[in-house]
């Protein structure tokens, strides 16, 4: 029968014309007799029931997903003489049902499915808005699932991440209980902004900022580690345009979507784990031990010599350290409402005295079925985030321990006197005792932060889906440092600083798709979306020195800066994107979006983004079968084209002439900023051609994805000096070229296999070779590397561009009569050159899962190899006029000339150091136990190490951290930056 | 039903929109600084602007002219390890073109120049009282021409007027000095009629316009060796009076910034001014207590160096825009 429906007549607007000409789709529906179809889903080897398997009519969004029991249930009224079944689970590749209906009306199908290695079945939501297996896509697309997040020892998302997704390189820039991380999708792709990805977690556009609300020398959270891991079901990595082009503006450096865990029909099931960990240094440096010190460093020819007593001021910063990790979460709920919850405490000691992490986090995500066609969810999310910091490095603050410790003579006893003063142990510049910093310093910040997110989705018909999402990300970060009164440090009078920022990030995304039959051979599937999203951003802070004793704010002394800074940005545009499936062999996508955003000039608000991919799955042609179809069961072809974009690298106002406001005596004074205004601004370009294939052989038991890409990012928006003679410093323009070219290899092997043993292999490698292939000028040197880091045509982004050795023809480095080396000089009379590369040549790892009955064994080795890294530490430690390195010692002991760290001071070359590193990056033992009876379903025992160990020629602590923390450009800089720790942790999950 | 709750859904999205469309700015002012257009086109902006430059010339210009003159004529040797300190006292081929001390200097006179080139063209364009036309162009003349000199007797080729477009011509060291003479010339002429209040009240009484034009003018015929004009010039500053530039907390002696704040001293002066045997002051001038505290210390490269006093002693002490004394010793 068929059924008529009435609307109310139009009240006018193009969107009110939409809906109803949506509305009129949704009208031709036909109502048919119900079909119930149940059965099972296990695993074909081991026997056991898959949990959340999803049955679904293929071409229709009719589905259902298993239970505890791997029992499903499904009804459906489609008008179809026959259909097919799809069966998929996460990690087991999917398998078809043809169902034909018959005057039957209940059918029993069960499901035996085998693990699929390459994962070619997964479904992908991620920049598709309907589901998609990556069968379809022409791109590759990373994930990474709550199993593989579990017993990493990382505390946040992106730590957990390392070494697990190919072409992402994920460094944590700072060994603090809550260091930063940073995380390249296939390379930089802006000189200026961030090349870090757009996060989003469960649709909403999650902030991750790197505020450096109190300078602590350099380094800074990002705010990704409010996120807790143990929240996550799944990850969905877009690393290139092509998949990133729906994102339009924001999603050149790749899209990270975040989904957390949702609820499960069934009774409440808790899931509770608690974990102890212990944090330390992994090695200490040699330092400067010879019992006699220079009467006169500074001058070369005295080398008269007293005896002094030497201490190891690495004992005076570094500690072991504990912590503790709890979960708890309950999820289940009733055939119309599921819901998840969590709670979580996360407490992180630093391996530098005096700091620590703590987190505490709730979570809650309920999901409503308010009819056959409509269901909404909600998710909300709270946390606070606390730290003690301790300022190391010194970009641009100079009070901190590690940094205290460059600069310090070894020969002064570190600890205090008896009255509780501490001595001065940088005996020429004004820097901490760094046994005082520790002891006396208070640093630390706060964030409470709420995400939430509301999301409608509509199935008016099988063919129709249509989703809104509301998403809210809002969050306080309050962040505190206090030197008191009577110290060693530079700010002897003592200081006080409070920074707090407000940031709101708002998006609104409502996403229409619409998948038919063309012809029985030929599967359309079209969505169309819109989106609006905005930004706000508050700063303020106010630091005052001369500070009243015992007063510990910012108010308490005289103030010498103060700042209020607001933005707001808004963002907004619409998308289509068409696929077509030919056979279920052949898909081709197109997609145009355009995009508008507010900091660009009135000409270039509007852009337009395009992408374009096919995928060809060879191995389903019967030429293939039947010739290859025995060894290869699965091959597939794919290329794509795509376009997106950056705007990270200018403000919400850079476009203007601004003139900055300021007081003084009692007049009000305005001053023109350095920046020239540019009304012609638009986004960074990124256009990204990938070519692919995947493959599966032996019954999918070994796989390969192998891409290699091409990034061109065009337009790159340049701080660009103009000539001084125009009153100005720098004006942004769209003038810089970039590139970034790699391949990307990701195997996985099912070595071995029977009931009680199963060993996998997992590899992923990496190569990418960046190169700045236009600036305007010679060069850029970039801020906050002490001239060092620079930006020049034909080089990757921030190599090292300084002093280098005068060498013979050989190669060999020259000495003068006094046997000290000399700083060389170019052709052209210039004295500096390209003397490092802080970009990896390659990086990769290898992961082994073992499980032998009970017990599972994973060992996971990340290698980043053909880097340097300036060690700045060096070039203090070693200088005769600090005198606290090992090597200032070799000059006491007269194995080589006095003066030689000084004078290489003036070299740079000297501090250029090899940072490749071999590390032990995870190594996990676990024991499941499951009782015969009671309520305790589930006991896991586990034992976790975190970079255990590193194989490097570094002579440093560690060359994988950077001291200008998540800095897009300034890398493989070591200036007191605090060493990763190597972590162990023990822990219990128990279910119930 | 199915009817009801389907209109529900677009309901809800529709609902959902209404509320969040009021919202959708596409355009944001900046509250936290205005723009030229807002500065150039109103009386307010213009005086603002005036007590900017001033601090402009104040802070980072007269940063870089103490500092860069002192470290590299050797009056004064670095104490930290910052590598354009050491580029400057290092000196000759070290000393790169990117340095930022050579830079900082070069940068912040132009920065000077190019808004009271601004405030000159603006004055006429915006309603003001004819007193505070002439002495608000008078006013900006006399910096830029304090700047282009600046710029003069550090640079051997200068620029005198800048240019957005990139097109400024270099000049030399004596045009760049008759360019300022005109410029003071042209001020003394607009300093001639009423005194603006609006002007008078941003000078707070530190500064003395017709002595600071007849100082400068003063010294810079002095270099182009109009020796008869530069007494003329120098006699007519009053030695009653001084200009000085004045500081607070937040705009910072930037002497004392550099040399005593936090006991942190970028450099230090050395030992009798750096002055060899013979030319050295007699120890009993008054200006070695004034200007120096006795101290053993030596520098990174040997040099035997001195406590800071002076005009820079806390972070608000004025510094003169002349010293009285440079006019005695012109006129003779």
């Amino acid at each position: 029968m068929r059924k008529v429906y009435l609307y109310a007549p139009p009240k006018g607007g193009l969107l009110f014309s939409f809906l109803l000409l949506v509305c009129c789709f949704m009208g031709t529906l036909q109502a048919q007799n119900a079909v119930t179809i149940s059965g099972k889903v296990s695993d074909a080897r081991t026997g056991e029931e898959l949990i959340g398997a999803t049955i679904s009519i293929q071409g229709t969004s009719i589905g259902a997903v298993t239970d505890l029991d791997g029992r499903y249930a499904l009804s459906t009224t489609l008008g179809q003489e026959s259909f097919t079944l799809v069966v998929r689970a996460i990690g087991y590749s999917s398998q078809n049902q043809v169902v034909t209906l018959g005057n039957q009306s209940a059918f029993t199908f069960d499901f035996e499915l085998t693990t699929d290695v390459m994962n070619l079945d997964e479904v992908i939501i991620t920049g598709a808005s309907a589901a998609t297996s990556r069968r379809q896509l022409g791109n590759a697309v990373s994930t990474v699932s709550s199993r593989d997040l579990a017993e990493t020892g990382g505390i946040a998302v992106d730590q957990a991440l390392q070494g697990k997704i190919a072409g992402a390189l994920v460094q944590q820039n700072s060994g603090d209980p809550a260091g930063g991380i940073s995380v390249r999708l296939r390379g930089t792709s802006t000189i200026t902004g961030s090349s870090d990805p757009l996060y989003i977690i469960d649709g909403v556009l999650v902030n991750n900022n790197s505020n450096e609300l109190v300078d602590i020398g350099g380094a800074a959270q990002n705010r990704l580690v409010d996120i807790n891991p143990a929240d996550i079901e799944r990850i969905e990595v877009l690393k290139g345009a092509a998949a990133a082009a729906i994102y339009g503006s924001r999603a050149s450096n790749g899209v990270v979507q975040i989904y957390t865990k949702r609820g499960k029909v069934g009774k409440p099931r808790f899931s509770f784990s608690t974990a102890v960990r212990v944090n330390e240094l992994r090695k200490q440096i040699p330092f400067n031990e010879v019992p006699f010190d220079w009467v006169n460093p500074g001058d070369r020819n005295n080398l008269e010599t007293f005896p002094v007593e030497r201490f190891n001021l690495q004992d005076e910063i570094f500690r072991r350290a504990g912590g503790t990790e709890n979960n708890l979460s309950v999820s289940g709920g009733s055939d119309k409402t599921t819901y998840f919850a969590s709670v979580s405490y996360l407490n992180n000691g630093g391996i530098v005295k005096n700091t620590n992490f703590e987190r505490i986090g709730a979570r809650l995500n309920v999901d409503q079925t308010v009819s056959d066609w409509l269901k909404f969810s909600f998710g909300l999310n709270y946390t606070r985030s606390e730290s003690q910091d301790m300022p190391n490095g010194g970009i641009n603050a100079v009070d901190g321990a590690i940094t205290g410790f460059l600069f310090s003579n070894n020969r002064v006893n570190p600890r205090p006197n008896a009255s509780g003063v501490f001595p001065v142990t940088s005996l020429l510049v004004p820097r901490t005792n760094p046994a005082e910093a520790v002891a006396r310093f208070d640093y630390g910040q706060r964030t409470n932060r709420v995400i939430t997110n509301f999301t409608l989705n509509a199935n008016p018909s099988e063919k129709w889906n249509i989703t809104y999402i509301l998403g809210l990300d809002y969050y306080n970060q309050s962040a505190f440092g206090f030197i008191p009164v009577g110290n060693t440090s530079s700010n002897a009078l003592g200081w006080a600083t409070r920074g707090d920022a407000n940031v709101t990030q708002f998006n609104n995304d409502l996403n229409i798709s619409y998948e038919t039959m063309l012809t029985p051979a030929i599967r359309s599937t079209t969505i169309a979306g819109g989106t609006w999203q905005q930004d706000n951003f508050e700063r303020i802070g106010i630091t005052s020195d001369r500070l009243a004793p015992t007063v510990r704010t910012a108010v308490g002394g005289t103030i010498i800066s103060a700042i209020d800074v607001r933005s707001d940005v808004s963002y907004y545009g619409a998308f289509v994107q068409q696929t077509f499936g030919i056979k279920e062999k052949l898909f081709v996508t197109g997609a145009l979006r355009y995009d508008g955003a507010s900091v660009f000039g009135p000409e270039e608000k509007i852009q337009s983004y395009g992408k374009g991919s096919v995928s060809y799955n060879l191995s389903e042609e019967n030429f293939f079968k039947e010739t290859f179809g025995s060894r290869i069961s699965n091959f597939k072809l794919r290329a794509s084209y795509g376009q997106a974009g950056n705007l990270t690298a200018i403000g919400a106002f850079d476009r203007f002439l601004n003139y900055n406001p300021l007081a003084i005596g009692g007049l009000s004074a305005v001053v023109p900023s350095t920046l020239l205004g540019n009304d012609a601004l638009a986004p960074e370009i990124m256009n990204e051609f990938e070519y692919g294939i995947d493959a599966s052989f032996f019954g999918d038991r070994l796989g390969f994805e192998f891409t290699v890409f091409n990034q061109q990012i065009t337009d790159l928006l340049l701080q660009r000096e103009v000539a001084t003679s125009t009153g100005f410093a720098t004006r942004f323009e769209n003038v810089g070229k970039m590139e970034n070219r790699g391949i990307e290899l990701l195997v996985r092997a099912n070595v071995m296999r029977n009931r009680d043993f199963n060993w996998d292999v997992t590899t992923t490698f990496t190569t990418n070779r960046n190169e700045v292939t236009q600036v305007v000028g010679d060069r850029i040197i970039l801020p906050g590397s002490f001239g060092t880091s620079a930006v020049i045509e034909g080089q990757p982004i921030g190599v090292f561009f300084q002093g280098f050795y005068d060498r013979d023809d050989a190669g060999n480095i020259r000495l003068d009569a006094n046997g000290l080396p000399r700083r060389g000089v170019n052709p052209d009379g210039t004295n500096v050159r390209v003397i490092g590369d802080p970009n990896p040549d390659w990086f990769g790892s290898v992961i082994n899962d073992f499980s032998y009955k009970n017990f599972t064994f994973r060992v996971q080795f990340d290698a980043v190899w053909g880097f340097d890294v300036f060690n700045w530490n060096r070039r203090l430690l070693d200088n005769a006029i600090f005198g606290g390195g090992e090597n200032a010692g070799r000059e006491l002991l007269g194995e080589i000339p006095k003066g030689t760290g000084g004078v290489q001071a003036g070299i740079f070359e000297e501090f250029v150091e090899d940072g490749s590193f071999v590390k032990l990056r995870e190594l996990a033992i676990g024991y499941n136990y499951r009782p015969k009876s009671g309520a305790i379903q589930n006991v896991r025992f586990n034992l976790v190490g975190r970079n255990l160990i590193s194989f490097d020629s570094y002579s440093g602590w560690d060359p994988e951290v950077n001291t200008p923390g998540q800095s897009n450009g300034v890398r493989g800089f070591d200036f007191g930056a605090v060493p990763i720790p190597r972590t162990i942790q023990l822990g219990v999950n128990l279910s119930f | 039903m199915k009817i009801h709750t389907k209109i529900s859904f677009w309901g809800l999205v529709v609902a959902v929109w209404m509320t969040v469309l009021p919202a959708c700015q596409t355009d944001f002012t900046n509250p936290n600084a205005p723009t030229d257009a807002q500065v150039l086109s109103s009386r307010d902006g213009l005086l603002n602007l005036a007590v900017g430059v001033r601090v402009l010339y104040a802070t980072s210009g007269v940063r870089f002219m103490v500092e860069n003159n002192a470290v590299t004529a050797r009056e004064a040797a670095i104490t930290t390890t910052f590598i354009n300190m050491i580029e400057l006292e290092d000196g000759g081929d070290a000393l790169t073109d990117f340095n930022t001390n050579v830079e900082g200097l070069w940068a912040s006179m132009l920065r000077v120049m190019g808004a009271c080139e601004d405030i000159v063209a603006a004055v006429d364009e915006v309603e003001l009282l004819a007193s505070t036309r002439n002495n608000l162009r008078a006013y900006a003349n006399i910096f830029r021409a304090m700047a282009i000199g600046a710029l003069a007797q550090n640079y051997a080729e200068v620029v005198i007027q800048t240019n957005r477009q990139n097109e400024a011509s270099f000049v030399s060291r004596g045009e760049a000095y008759a360019e300022a003479i005109r410029l003071l010339e042209a001020a003394l002429a607009d300093l001639q009629g009423d005194p603006s209040p609006e002007v008078a009240a941003i000078l707070q009484g530190n500064l003395n316009l017709q002595d600071i034009a007849n100082a400068y003018l003063a010294r810079f015929r002095l270099f182009n060796g109009n020796y008869e004009g530069a007494i003329q010039a120098a006699a007519q500053v009053s030695p009653q009076r001084t200009s000085v530039f004045t500081y607070d907390q937040l705009n910072q002696n930037p002497i004392w910034a550099r040399v005593i704040q936090n006991n942190v001293p970028n450099f230090r002066p050395i030992d009798h001014f750096g002055l060899p045997e013979g030319l050295r002051p007699e120890a009993n001038d008054g200006r070695r207590a004034f200007y120096l505290a006795p101290s053993e210390d030596i520098n990174i490269n040997g040099f035997p160096i001195e406590g800071l006093r002076g005009f820079f002693e806390n972070d608000n002490s004025p510094i003169p825009v002349y010293l009285p004394g440079e006019m005695a010793l012109i006129t003779g």
